[in-house]
């Protein structure tokens, strides 16, 4: 058990290290994905504000609120949506992605999830940045110090992320039939998630018990009710996030002990 | 000091159970064990292998006998399912060429990603690209995606990358033979003059005339299996009566 904790922290630590190598992996997945188009990396803030524009203002009307405080509602939730869902999926593909490179050259294995969690990084800091920025138009009043809480629940939220990608990584990688599972399991949360609609109408029908059984919920508002309201989210959000980062931590320390030595078998 | 040291190496790799590696869930729950479901085809058995500075090791045998699992064992890429393996030195290795770079990475990139993945740091790496570009001298298809690259390209690039830092101990799989005769002479100077200072190649070949130009031991693998381990002079021989095979002029050096 000690063991493997200490295997753990050392190997995943020595990856950290290594950010000469997996940063400029990443830089090169960004650029990749946008590869000959005219805007790049800004079509990540295009479809956000798009989709926030669009669903905001026609949702505002089917809820009856206000579309000045709802566009930045859907655009920092989806960003942050995006960002969790996507460690999981991603997360998946962290070793089959990089077997061009595991196969031939001998490297620590581990950098490649911190390819994968900084590629997911940038991406997040981009769509909060455009929620800010909505923020700043649409709702300059709520912008205080109050805001700046959105700095540690961004920290929470990459922590999150980071044991998620590892855990994943191995899981996916050994199982095959989770990268496929997960993308129809992601499509009923979205909708049981408050994104689309206010967290509002959930405890006006007397469902506020369901904002805290949902841990995406959580992961959401600590970044979304400090960016736009400028206060901090109720505390029992920020309670169940450290919970989450705790337990996959135990499960990446686990996932890591049992397989970290047999994966290259498996690409 | 640099040194490999194999003991009593296993590979087991589990088959796939299926063509598509599926198919087996009804099985399970209905608790059909089909005898294929375990089966496992082991790549490398029992081998034992002791290499010191200054050794060039070439590996030969057969298609499938074991060269290039034992290659990455090697360099580390593949840890054996049972035994210990000790290297102590840099390892660079150069395995199967085409499945090994990014095709949407152009040449230049593939430098920057693959040469920080074999260790080189990013204030040094300018100038190795430099380097790297010339020894590759692939012209302006440096700039354009790998994927478009001819076979000769990826061969002269990957070698390029993979020798631009001093390895200590050089893997290369019998790719590298593959390059025209202006290239092969250029790394032919460059692996020797990496032999001239003493460090260890491990060098992959079906070619003896290879083996008997580069290495002093030889390690002849059958199904897995060391069969025969040894100077050049002694094992090469003895491969090409038990393959039928006439020795070649190119051979006759060996005295």
């Amino acid at each position: 058990m000690i063991i493997s904790i200490s295997a753990y922290t050392a190997d995943m630590s020595s990856a950290l290290r290594q950010h000469w190598i997996w940063r400029p992996l990443s830089h090169h997945d960004l650029r990749r994905r946008f590869r000959r188009s005219v805007f790049g990396v800004l079509w990540i803030v295009f479809q956000q504000m798009f989709f926030a524009v669009g669903a905001g203002l026609l949702w505002s009307t089917l809820f009856g609120v206000d579309a000045r405080s709802f566009i930045p509602f859907v655009a920092s939730g989806l960003a942050v949506w995006s960002f969790i869902t996507g460690s999981y999926t991603s997360g998946c593909s962290t070793f089959s992605q990089a077997q061009v490179y595991l196969k031939q050259i001998p490297v620590n294995s581990s950098i490649f999830i911190y390819r994968m969690l900084y590629t997911n990084l940038v991406i997040l800091f981009i769509g909060v940045l455009t929620s800010f920025f909505l923020v700043s138009i649409l709702l300059p009043q709520n912008i205080g110090w109050g805001t700046l809480l959105v700095l540690p629940g961004i920290g929470m939220v990459a922590a999150a992320a980071f044991v998620t990608t590892q855990t994943l990584a191995y899981i996916g990688m050994r199982f095959r039939d989770v990268q496929h599972a997960l993308p129809s399991l992601f499509q009923l949360l979205f909708v049981l998630t408050p994104i689309l609609y206010p967290i509002d109408i959930l405890r006006a029908r007397g469902l506020e018990i369901t904002e805290f059984i949902n841990p995406f919920t959580s992961i959401i508002e600590v970044i979304r009710a400090p960016l736009i309201n400028g206060v901090a989210a109720q505390w029992p959000h920020y309670a169940i996030v450290i919970a989450y980062i705790v337990v996959f931590q135990v499960l990446s320390v686990a996932v890591h002990a049992r397989w970290k030595h047999e994966m290259p078998y498996w690409l | 000091m640099k040194f490999i040291r194999l003991n009593n190496v296993e590979v087991e790799f589990a088959l796939e159970r299926s063509p598509t590696g599926q198919q087996t869930i009804l099985n399970r729950v209905l608790g059909i064990h089909n005898p294929r479901d375990n089966l496992k085809f082991r790549a490398l058995h029992d081998v034992n292998l002791e290499i010191s500075e200054g050794d060039r090791l070439g590996l030969i045998g057969r298609n499938g006998a074991g060269k290039t699992t034992l290659l990455k064992v090697i360099s580390g890429i593949l840890p054996p399912s049972t035994g210990t393996v000790n290297v102590s030195g840099q390892v660079n290795a150069l395995l199967n060429l085409g499945t090994g770079m990014d095709g949407d990475l152009s040449g230049y990139e593939t430098i920057y990603v693959r040469g920080s993945l074999l260790g080189i740091r990013p204030k040094e790496m300018d100038v190795k690209a430099e380097e790297i570009v010339n020894f590759a001298n692939i012209g302006e298809f440096i700039h354009q995606p790998v994927s478009t690259y001819s076979a000769g390209m990826f061969l002269r690039l990957g070698f390029a990358i993979a020798t631009a830092i001093e390895p200590e101990i050089l893997v290369l799989d019998e790719v590298y033979e593959a390059g025209d005769a202006a290239f092969k002479e250029r790394s032919r100077i460059r692996i020797e003059s990496f032999i001239a200072r003493g460090n260890i190649v491990v060098l992959a070949t079906h070619s003896t005339a290879s083996i008997v130009k580069y290495c002093n031991k030889v390690a002849w693998l059958e199904k897995g299996t060391v069969v025969k381990f040894g100077s050049a002079r002694d094992v090469v021989p003895l491969f090409q009566e038990g393959m039928g095979i006439t020795p070649s002029p190119a051979d006759s050096f060996i005295n």
